[in-house]
């Protein structure tokens, strides 16, 4: 589902304030599969997802995602592959806190053509999953940290995307709204999501997947 | 005085502003043009990228204003006959000085190049890797001279109207006195209509069987053609009067503004013919659609203009 094959990645390239994020990194993830990205922060994890999920580009190396290559797609059909295959989750949960959970969750289907009808059964189907229907009409802004987080999980699922990137998911989360965390991962896997979650969260240790561990922009061998 | 006119300033303002946009978009272009390397990866080449992204997009919005801008201009002069002595429509007030006619078609040309780039930009975006980047770019900067001049006439144009001095009117401009025939080649009237009618047959064979050559020079001797079988034939159907020849005229309320339905339809329909054909050189592709729209353009321009004379027809028994 996901080849990257000896990604590097220079921030600021040419400048006093060169900075190489990421080194030679070769990663395949299967469809279907479940894989931690551990590592301290600034190890590059952030940046290794940001490249999977077509955010930012490498400095070399090919990144392939469902069949396409992205290493080099123009910003306009990044935007498109992404609202089309990939489901993000932020660490920060990035939702307009004025509006609806049913509105927040609807934000990535707005540019998709839907009839209104589409629209509210695919948002409904997401905020079911995510255990957030009960507070559809709710404003963000009332929402706790873990009814964010169930929001922002809906909303990356209501493109029915092949791929979801996790970024640090449970740092804004106690253990209690952590551990429904997982546990809603576990059934996203289980309809054959393939997940990636970068994290240095010890709680995902409890979860069956593949641990691969970058420490300073290179992947440790295990 | 011309300058107290409401319309003429709302004309200056808007190509004052079109011009500002455009040369931002010119220094931008240029420097992007000059670091561009698509196979880079390196933090510049990306940050041209997102830079070349809003450019095309000032680029793109400001052209298409421009497109606005003709018929705007046509309906400008045309208002402002009422302050050229002797005028009766945007004819005379063309003619009232030696840079209208070089301004008029300047800017038709423009408009042709302005249609082409707004294509070719559409089929760049839609392609993953840029493939038209650096020809749009380099036909954008020809465009971009060619409004600079277009700006410099514009001036010179409106300065020079002259309102104390009779100008002819568009009978005496295009009417036959004095000269013994104006139609090119010395062609007779039903000539040019076969011509005419024959060039038709060469698009509409041109656009079904998508020849790319055959539309680009039918399409070319059909625009050449049509003007002066508007001009010299359908026109007068239009005013309804044998002796009453102008292309302008026809874009009063008086007639309708079917003027710039007939005109519309032809400048889209040659358009779309020949840019058919130029951009299968550019692209190496063959744009079905582009020969769909030719088709059904100089289709509507052929059943438009042959209407008047059926219909008058119909209703005299007589043709002019």
């Amino acid at each position: 589902m996901i080849q990257l094959e000896n990604i590097n990645k220079i921030y600021n390239e040419s400048r006093p304030n060169s900075f190489q994020a990421l080194k030679d990194i070769s990663l395949h993830v299967s469809k279907g599969e479940l894989l931690i990205l551990k590592g301290v922060s600034g190890s590059g994890k952030s940046t290794l997802l940001s490249i999977m999920g077509s955010l930012i580009k490498p400095s070399s190396g090919s990144v392939i995602v469902d069949g396409e290559s992205i290493a080099k797609l123009p910003d306009l059909h990044a935007s498109n592959f992404r609202a089309q295959k990939l489901g993000f989750i932020f660490q920060s949960f990035n939702l307009f806190e004025a509006l609806s959970v049913a509105d927040n969750v609807a934000i990535p289907l707005t540019n998709q053509s839907l009839t209104l009808e589409a629209l509210h059964v695919s948002v409904g189907d997401a905020m079911e999953i995510a255990h957030i229907s009960h507070k559809k009409d709710t404003e963000v802004r009332l929402l706790s940290g873990g009814e964010k987080q169930r929001c922002a999980i809906a909303r990356a699922l209501v493109n029915s995307p092949k791929v979801i990137l996790c970024d640090e998911p449970t740092a804004n989360l106690d253990s209690i709204n952590s551990q429904k965390f997982i546990a809603t991962i576990k059934e996203l896997n289980a309809l054959g999501k393939t997940i990636v979650i970068a994290t240095h969260d010890p709680i995902f240790e409890t979860l069956d997947a593949r641990v691969v561990n970058i420490e300073n922009g290179s992947l440790l061998k295990r | 005085m011309i300058f107290f006119s409401n319309s003429v300033i709302v004309f200056i303002f808007i190509e004052a502003l079109l011009l500002l946009l455009l040369s931002i978009a010119f220094i931008n272009v240029v420097g992007i043009l000059k670091s561009w390397d698509f196979s880079a990866t390196s933090t510049k080449q990306y940050l041209l990228e997102k830079r070349s992204y809003l450019v095309l997009l000032i680029i793109f919005f400001t052209l298409g204003f421009k497109i606005i801008l003709l018929p705007y201009f046509i309906y400008m002069i045309d208002e402002l006959n009422v302050l050229v002595p002797g005028a009766m429509c945007a004819a005379g007030v063309i003619n009232s000085n030696i840079y209208g006619v070089y301004l008029l078609s300047l800017k038709v040309r423009i408009l042709f190049l302005v249609g082409l780039w707004i294509i070719l930009n559409h089929y760049d975006l839609q392609a993953k890797d840029y493939p038209f980047f650096k020809k749009k770019l380099w036909l954008f900067i020809l465009i971009f001279f060619l409004i600079i001049a277009e700006s410099i006439l514009d001036i010179f144009y409106l300065i020079n109207i002259v309102t104390d001095t009779p100008v002819s009117c568009c009978s005496a401009i295009y009417g036959v006195s004095g000269i013994s025939n104006p139609i090119p080649f010395d062609l007779h009237v039903s000539e040019l209509l076969g011509l005419f009618y024959l060039l038709y047959g060469l698009t509409l064979i041109s656009a079904l069987y998508r020849y790319a050559l055959l539309s680009l020079f039918s399409n070319m001797a059909f625009l050449y053609s049509a003007y002066y079988s508007v001009v010299y034939f359908f026109g007068t159907y239009v005013y309804e009067l044998p002796t009453h020849l102008c292309p302008f005229c026809m874009l009063q309320a008086e007639y309708f503004y079917s003027g710039y339905f007939i005109w519309g339809t032809l400048f889209l329909g040659t358009f779309f013919g020949i840019s058919a054909a130029l951009l299968q050189y550019i692209t190496g592709k063959e744009i079905k659609k582009m020969y769909r729209y030719s088709l059904a353009f100089n289709s509507a321009f052929i059943l438009f203009c042959s209407s008047y004379v059926l219909l008058y027809y119909i209703r005299n028994g007589v043709f002019l």
